[in-house]
């Protein structure tokens, strides 16, 4: 039997619009766009080994009538040395998004994650040939549609030094290198980062902590510090927190987080858990500060006076770090880069209850309220610092009976008296 | 590794200029003091005798821990004699004898370090808590953990001393009914845990063994933060100044390695070595220690790396090693080092193993020993070192040709206390050979810092209102260039050389239990590049803290703009303020609100708001050995609309109530 062609016209088209309506329409990708778009490859570190990327491909599509879900799939990545230069390697792996129905004619941009390591061998060719950036590029699609598109990414082959600071690994840990502490209601911590990182510039941190019952649930962190330096080649820095709240009972979580740029890995929190102390802080009390007077000048005849302590058999009068110029009130004009291996720098901490490390003290007799530095420990004191004095009382046995609150005072400019170590 | 360059040789004529003045000096040292029965573990309450040398013409004062107790020392003849008013404490003490001259000066005449270690005794102290918590209402949370929650902690701290054998235990265990959520998917987390075993097992040798959770040696050789736990083994012979340490640590994310970057970087594994060290003194006031240091393990999987020679992803294991040595006047003003660094590591993807050299040397020196200024000391020490790291750059394409990195660092740096200014400059160049794409690279910076504190009598009514002031100034200047060949590398902005300068300010004031202040930060970094822009970054805040009675308050304010070519503009507000009331009766309350904004390109994208409080009870059970108890409620509000981290809007609140339970006791003559 021979069909008229008209008939065969109209039974095609037939067939057309009936599969039309019983199939998924393609979707056709009409954009592609790469978060980074170009990104410095960290040479400075050991251009012999794979360099890892975190890649955000955005992927524009429209369907085809009628709308259905559809998959944007790129079977492989390509390395190119210049745009219309060669390919050098070909990275296998499949990356997907889905797409979901929306209606005919209107663009929808999914995003597509790919964590990409730039093979050593990619950047050894690429140094070979002097080439100073490397194409990575992606073709995606529909397989059923009939456009694609193609983004490309150029990562520039650059020494660390001109480029951006990007941190490595990041140590967090409370003071004293414990990840985990038990504190009691009150006490003083905080947390410390030693970092390692590449290049040199300007850097954005913030220091979180947990609110305080969400621990228990979804954590929130809240924002506790922002901090921004500038960090030179030096490899290494190590940065102090600030003071963390311990007012109230519970666990929190603690951690470091880049603002700018941001790390390409998360800082896992470190843990502390407030617990109730067995004693109250009511059992010893705290001893009364007489003179001087908070923020008082120290000076050779400064005289420390308090309120006896009964049963005390000797008092201990302690100077305590404090952090310089804390009256300054800000951390802004603090050092840029602190080594880890330098002495510890003085900075300008907005915590006014900080108290670190004892600098100076002086143990006196427990029938004895008032007491002045000796001349020999004015060696240990710069001039123009702050720090913070306090008083401790102890029985014969050596046991703490009672301790002062902390009092800010600070040093003259000028050394006084002149105690140079004569070595 | 090529052979030594020019570099090095400039190293090695700057190393020699440096120790000629050195050798040049006279060194005259006065005899020390001796302290008699200068064991090295003491009885806690047992007395020191020191005796004098005979060429003692000063004040004599004595510290104890930086603490002064001359009022306890008693002078007979040329014995100085203290007792301890109270049993010092168990563990590492320090005693440092000075001679306070007429003229003001101080001359330290001896310094002794020891260990108080009771005969024989034990403590056990023991800690615990439970928390119940339940959570009446929230809102907004899409995958809302169980609303009853419990949560129990213990912690323990053990200790035992027998003559020369000290053990010490401590640990922390935590249980959590969330544990999945909080805990990488376990409920009971044994937290931290260390157990130190260390004896003496003559005058002049100490074994310590350490199991758990503990740095395995120095500082240097860094081991990343969490599960980081293992077993090392320190011997130390004090007479012969040397210690040295074996370990094995495991743990998550790991970091191995010095300065030079010698070390393995493990990342989910085992790292394994031994530290050695020795230091012995040479008299004259010289001193010189060498150092050991060999490591093994399992190396990275993820590409992170260090700078220098370890970090290829591509090795499955290997070693490494450096010796080290250094030349030291104990009074600072010269000191030599150098270290030689080599790691071998086996590659997985590939049949070549990479075999890596380095080496560093250094000097810094101290030109006067009592520099003075308009009347005022002053300290200015002069530094320079340089490094080269072989096989920094290595071929796969033409095996075997390698290139070499090398850099070098020159600083000066002036501290002047009669401003309390701070002085530096430095220079440092880094480059690989033979690479055109990456050019030789100078760095030079300069920074000046200084504060004031007015120590004149601020008589005027003006300053009781708002207090003592205080100023602070930190300026610093950095340039980076680069010997660019070819130039149009420079042309087409693939390298750019950059200058940037901040300077910040802060000023302070402080009266009573009330502080305030403000601070502002300017920066710039100049771009000499037409693909990249300026950065200008404005940084400004101001706080204030006060308290009155049982009620603290407290309130911070910052913005932090940064203005960015051929980038959006910046500008992110965070404003603080939190209250706190302690009562009487056990009852504590606090409030926290944080709001933070941010703008970007003139639009507000971004706006956050937490507000969290609550109140705390502690029930007064009559009994001291009862444990505590308290009851709390705690709320939190959080509300976030943040197009800048791309997570879209956020809000929700949850209440949560407490009951907790809190308990320590120690019994025993160890704490």
């Amino acid at each position: 039997m021979r069909i008229p062609v008209s008939k065969a016209s109209r039974l095609v088209a037939a067939i057309s619009t009936l599969l039309l309506f019983t199939s998924a329409a393609p979707a056709d990708v009409t954009d592609v766009s790469p978060t980074p778009s170009t990104r410095t490859l960290p040479l400075g570190i050991d251009a012999s080994g794979s360099v890892p990327v975190s890649l955000r491909w955005d992927v524009t599509t429209i369907y085809s009538f009628p709308p259905a879900p559809s998959v944007v799939t790129s079977t492989a990545g390509r390395f190119r040395l210049g745009t219309r230069g060669p390919v050098i390697a070909t990275v296998s792996t499949q990356v997907m998004a889905s797409v979901p129905p929306f209606p005919f004619g209107v663009p929808e941009t999914v995003s597509v994650l790919e964590n990409l390591v730039v093979p050593a061998s990619v950047i050894s060719a690429a140094l070979e040939h002097n080439a100073p950036r490397i194409l990575y590029e992606r073709t995606f699609g529909d397989d059923r549609s009939i456009t694609t598109a193609t983004g490309t990414v150029s990562l520039h082959l650059l020494s660390s030094k001109s480029g951006e600071v990007e941190a490595l690994r990041v140590d967090l840990h409370f003071e004293g290198g414990a990840a985990l502490r038990v504190v009691q209601r009150g006490a003083t911590l905080r947390p410390v980062a030693d970092i390692a990182y590449q290049g040199a510039g300007r850097v954005e941190w913030v220091w979180e902590v947990t609110t305080g019952g969400s621990s228990a649930g979804e954590p929130i962190f809240r924002p506790l510090h922002r901090e921004r330096r500038r960090l030179d080649a030096a490899g290494r820095t190590r940065i102090r927190g600030p003071m963390l709240p311990t007012a109230m009972t519970g666990l929190r979580l603690v951690r470091l987080r880049f603002v700018d740029p941001r790390a390409r890995f998360t800082v896992e929190p470190i843990r502390y858990l407030v617990r109730d102390s067995g004693d109250d802080e009511s059992e010893t009390a705290d001893i009364e500060l007489l003179a001087p007077e908070p923020g008082a000048v120290l000076e050779a005849e400064t005289l420390f006076s308090w309120k006896e302590v009964p049963g005390a058999s000797v008092y201990v009068l302690q100077l305590l770090e404090r952090g310089s110029n804390v009256q300054a009130g800000s951390n802004l004009a603090s050092g840029d880069v602190e080594p880890i291996e330098s002495k510890p720098r003085t900075v300008l901490a907005t915590d006014p209850d900080w108290e670190g490390a004892l600098v100076v003290g002086l143990m006196i007799d427990g029938e004895t309220t008032r007491a002045s530095l000796e001349p020999s420990q004015w060696r240990h004191l710069l001039p123009g610092h702050g720090y913070r004095w306090r008083v401790t009382a102890l029985s014969a046995e050596g046991e703490l009976l009672s301790r002062s609150d902390s009092r800010p005072l600070r040093t003259g400019d000028a050394p006084t008296p002149d105690t140079a170590p004569s070595d | 590794m090529r052979g030594i360059g020019r570099c090095a040789r400039c190293l090695a004529l700057l190393l020699l200029l440096c120790l000629l003045p050195a050798v040049a000096w006279p060194s005259v040292e006065p005899p020390p003091a001796v302290l008699l029965d200068a064991d090295a573990t003491r009885a806690p309450d047992q007395p020191f005798e020191i005796e004098l040398p005979r060429d003692w013409r000063g004040e004599v004062a004595l510290e104890l821990d930086r603490i002064d107790v001359t009022a306890w020392c008693a002078l007979d003849d040329w014995f100085l004699r203290f007792t301890p008013p109270v049993p010092l404490g168990t563990g590492a003490h320090e005693l440092v004898l000075l001679e306070v001259v007429r003229d003001g000066s101080v001359r330290e005449r001896g310094r002794w370090s020891f260990d108080v270690r009771p005969a024989l005794g034990a403590g056990l102290e023991l800690g615990g808590g439970g928390t119940f918590t339940t959570r009446p209402d929230d809102d907004g949370l899409n995958d809302a953990p169980s609303r009853a929650h419990g949560a129990l902690d213990a912690e323990g701290h053990a200790s035992f001393q027998a003559e020369g054998t000290r053990i010490e235990a401590n640990a922390i265990a935590i249980y959590d009914s969330n544990g999945e959520r909080v805990f990488d998917g376990r409920d009971v987390h044994l937290g931290e845990y260390q157990i130190e075993a260390s004896t003496l097992t003559s005058r002049a040798s100490e074994v310590t063994a350490r199991l758990g959770h503990h740095a395995p040696t120095r500082e240097t050789l860094v081991t990343q933060a969490l599960r980081r736990r293992g077993a090392s083994l320190e011997v130390g012979f004090r007479e012969l100044g040397i210690r040295t340490t074996g370990f094995m640590i495991e743990g998550s994310d790991q970091l191995g390695g010095r300065d030079l970057g010698l070390g393995l970087d493990d990342s989910d594994d085992w790292i394994a070595g031994v530290d050695l060290e020795g230091r012995r003194p040479l008299g004259n006031s010289w001193e010189f220690g060498l150092g050991f240091l060999y490591l093994e393990g399992e190396a990275s999987d993820d590409g992170g790396g260090l700078s220098g020679l370890s970090g290829d992803p591509r090795t499955q294991r290997g070693s490494a090693w450096s010796a080290r040595g250094d030349l030291a006047h104990t009074g600072g003003r010269l000191n030599l080092f150098g270290e030689y660094a080599s790691s071998d590591l086996d590659e997985s993807t590939s049949a070549l193993a990479q075999r890596d050299h380095a080496y560093h040397l250094g000097t810094s020196l101290r030109p006067f020993r009592a520099l003075r200024i308009a009347g005022h000391s002053a300290e200015w020490t002069l530094s320079v070192d340089g490094t080269r790291f072989g096989t920094h750059f290595r071929s796969l394409g033409a095996a075997g040709q390698t290139r070499d990195r090398k850099g070098a660092t020159a600083r000066s740096q002036l501290y002047w206390r009669g401003l309390g200014v701070d002085l530096t400059y430095g220079h440092e160049r880094d480059n690989v050979e033979g690479l055109k794409i990456l050019p030789e690279l100078e760095l030079n910076y300069g920074r000046v810092a200084t504060h004031w504190n007015p120590d004149f009598e601020l008589e005027a009514e003006v300053w009781k209102w708002i207090g003592r002031p205080s100023v602070r100034f930190d300026a610093a200047i950095t340039e980076t260039r680069v010997d660019s060949d070819p130039a149009d590398l420079l042309e087409q902005g693939l390298l750019y050389e950059t200058s940037s300068w901040s300077a910040g300010a802060g000023l302070g004031f402080a009266r009573n239990r009330f502080s305030w202040g403000v601070g502002h930060l300017e920066a710039a970094d100049r771009v000499r590049s037409s693909a990249l822009g300026d950065e200008r970054t404005r940084v400004s805040e101001a706080y204030a803290q006060y308290s009155i009675g049982s009620v603290s308050l407290g309130t911070h304010y910052r913005v932090d703009q940064r203005r960015k070519r051929r980038a959006p503009n910046r500008r992110v507000h965070l404003l603080q303020g939190d209250v706190a009331w302690a009562g009487t009766n056990g009852l504590r309350a606090h409030l926290n609100a944080t709001f933070e904004r941010g703008r970007e390109a003139d639009v507000e994208n971004q706006r956050s708001w937490w507000l969290s409080g609550g109140a705390q009870w502690n029930v007064p059970l009559g009994d001291p050995n009862w444990p505590d108890l308290s009851l709390g409620i705690d709320a939190t509000w959080f509300d976030r609309d943040d197009d800048l981290e791309g997570v879209g809007d956020v809000d929700r609140y949850e209440l949560f109530m407490r009951l907790h339970l809190g308990w320590t006791r120690a019994w025993g003559t160890l704490r």
